[in-house]
């Protein structure tokens, strides 16, 4: 098999060859590490590449698997960390000067559950300074390109691991998403990108943008490697006190089933306002695929949304600028004008207001779990408009891109990103599937369904 | 331009946040500001409507020590 093809195989393909001895993880690492060299210089995915410690991990796991010790399905298969993890000895950035020099000597949870489970990590990934924008347009460390169109921007703040994982350049990523992080840029560069539930999986050693509305995830090119992925990711761990302790289920279990009887909402107030002609269509076009699955498909009326995305807004801001305050006044020439900027606006906000946001939160939550309880879950386009030109940002596109997606940070509720369509000029488009709390197998289940009717997924960049 | 004038944008920082902005960062601050003031008003009206509503829980109740991680940041 020629190594661009590898590269491009499914986790959920490669992992039974890999644990029969039919493929080497050495040959896996190394197929991506060729695409990385071949291609990053071109797309900036990557802050810090890990050849060495990723041939190393690689060449462990096949002499592992050799005499018998297989850890699962992640076992011997490049993954890429967004650097927003600390990572034990590898340098943390943040894409941020703030943290240019800082090398953990800890493991974020997730990162040693990743190694735990066996996982090549192949590199740090590039990202919108300090995850706090959706362009990754990073000026510290460069700008991220999308692979299907690299004067185009990915979408951000998880940019880098979009575009690698898009690439071919890592089976899958983590990434982080607080208000559009993991699903925006994942609709941006044609993957998969799964939000969990609040709690499902652990921040600990992430850095945070804002505690409350922060989450981590994973970013794959098939739902069947999402599953896969936040199976090895899920649980809990004390040392993040927002993490619960629910029992996880086989995130897996439903895929493959059918959608006979499902009911599914269609959130059209608000959620389709502004939208660009082609995303529409395409998120129109798929609810006639999940009809033609046998999933009931109605509309359905959920709580104000501008007002859930007003409080989340004033939430996560109000965070962030809390989170960086001593930065911000003792070093402010580390941060871009962007991103300066914003965090002094977070300050505007009064805590009166912080706190009226949170009871917004709680009513606003109850409310939505009452509307969407006749329902197995909700859809709508993940982002109202695709990625544009990284030098001609539209006017507007910079609220519109997170519109979508920051009413379910500030909800919590368990969202997917699956891709749908194309624009007319060739640009992914997302269509977002939510579900109860913690129900991730029920959304895991419906994205597969779509996924499988239809071949979004298989298509690849020209790169 | 589009949008508010600098004036304008001054007047809605100092009605609505309690700021005062030089003409830079009003220019700087455009894009936002707006989108700001609308935000802080409804979160204003939505008050009204929250009648005995506690705020979503962002606190957490003490662990025992052992569980502890939180140290003071040593990474700047």
């Amino acid at each position: 098999m020629p190594q661009s093809t590898l590269a491009f195989s499914s986790i959920g393909d490669i992992a039974p060859r890999i644990a029969s001895g039919d493929l080497s993880p050495v040959d896996v690492t190394e197929a991506v590490l060729a695409r990385v060299e071949r291609h990053d210089g071109q797309l900036n995915a990557y802050i810090t590449v890990m050849a060495d410690s990723a041939r190393h991990a690689a060449n462990a796991a096949e002499s592992a698997i050799k005499g018998g010790t297989y850890l699962g399905p992640l076992h011997g298969v490049p993954i890429a960390v967004k650097d927003l993890y600390a990572t034990r000895g590898v340098r943390t950035t943040g894409g941020s000067p703030l943290f240019a020099d800082w090398v953990p000597d800890y493991d974020a949870t997730v990162v040693e559950r990743l190694k735990r489970a066996g996982a090549v990590i192949v590199g740090k990934t590039n990202l919108h300074e300090l995850a706090f924008g959706t362009t990754s347009a990073n000026p510290h460390y460069g700008v991220v390109r999308n692979p299907w169109d690299v004067e185009c921007h990915p979408g951000g703040s998880s940019g880098g691991s979009a575009s690698a994982v898009a690439a071919g350049l890592a089976y899958g990523a983590l990434g982080t998403d607080t208000g559009a992080s993991i699903r925006q840029p994942a609709a941006c560069c044609g993957i998969v990108g799964m939000k969990p539930t609040y709690g499902r999986v652990s921040k600990f050693g992430v850095l945070p943008l804002s505690w409350s509305m922060d989450h981590v995830g994973p970013m794959t090119r098939t739902v069947g490697d999402a599953a896969l992925m936040m199976q090895a990711l899920a649980g809990a761990d004390s040392r993040d006190p927002g993490c619960v302790s629910h029992s996880v289920p086989d995130f897996s279990a439903g895929i493959g089933e059918n959608l006979r009887g499902r009911r599914i909402g269609v959130a059209r107030d608000f959620f389709f306002d502004e939208c660009d002609p082609d995303v529409a269509e395409s998120v129109e076009a798929s609810l006639g695929v999940l009809r033609d699955l046998g999933a009931i498909v109605d509309d359905i009326k959920l709580p104000d949304m501008h007002a859930a995305r007003a409080a989340g807004v004033v939430i996560l801001f109000s965070e962030a600028a809390s989170y960086h305050a001593a930065n911000l006044r003792d070093r402010p020439e580390a941060f871009s004008d962007e991103v300066r900027d914003q965090l002094d606006m977070g300050g505007f906000y009064t805590a009166v207001q912080y706190v009226q946001a949170q009871r917004m939160r709680r009513a606003l939550t109850d409310e939505t779990v009452r509307a969407m309880a006749p329902y197995d879950a909700i859809v709508m386009p993940t982002s109202p408009v695709p990625a544009t030109p990284i030098t001609a940002d539209p006017t507007g596109h910079a609220s519109l891109r997170p519109r979508n997606t920051l009413p379910f940070n500030f909800i919590s509720l368990p969202v997917i990103s699956v891709p749908c369509g194309f624009t007319g000029s060739g640009m992914p488009i997302g269509l977002q599937i939510v579900g109860k709390a913690f129900d991730e197998a029920g959304v895991f289940q419906v994205a597969a369904a779509y996924e499988g009717a239809t071949a979004w997924h298989t298509q690849r960049p020209p790169l | 331009m589009n949008g508010p004038s600098v004036k304008e944008l001054q007047r809605i920082a100092r009605e609505d946040f309690g700021r005062e902005l030089s003409d830079s960062q009003a220019k700087r601050y455009s894009g936002r500001l707006p989108v700001m003031r609308q935000a802080a008003r409804l979160i204003d009206e939505w008050g009204a409507r929250l009648g005995e509503i506690g705020p979503a829980a962002v606190h957490r109740t003490p662990r025992h020590s052992k569980d502890v991680h939180a140290t003071i940041d040593s990474r700047l």
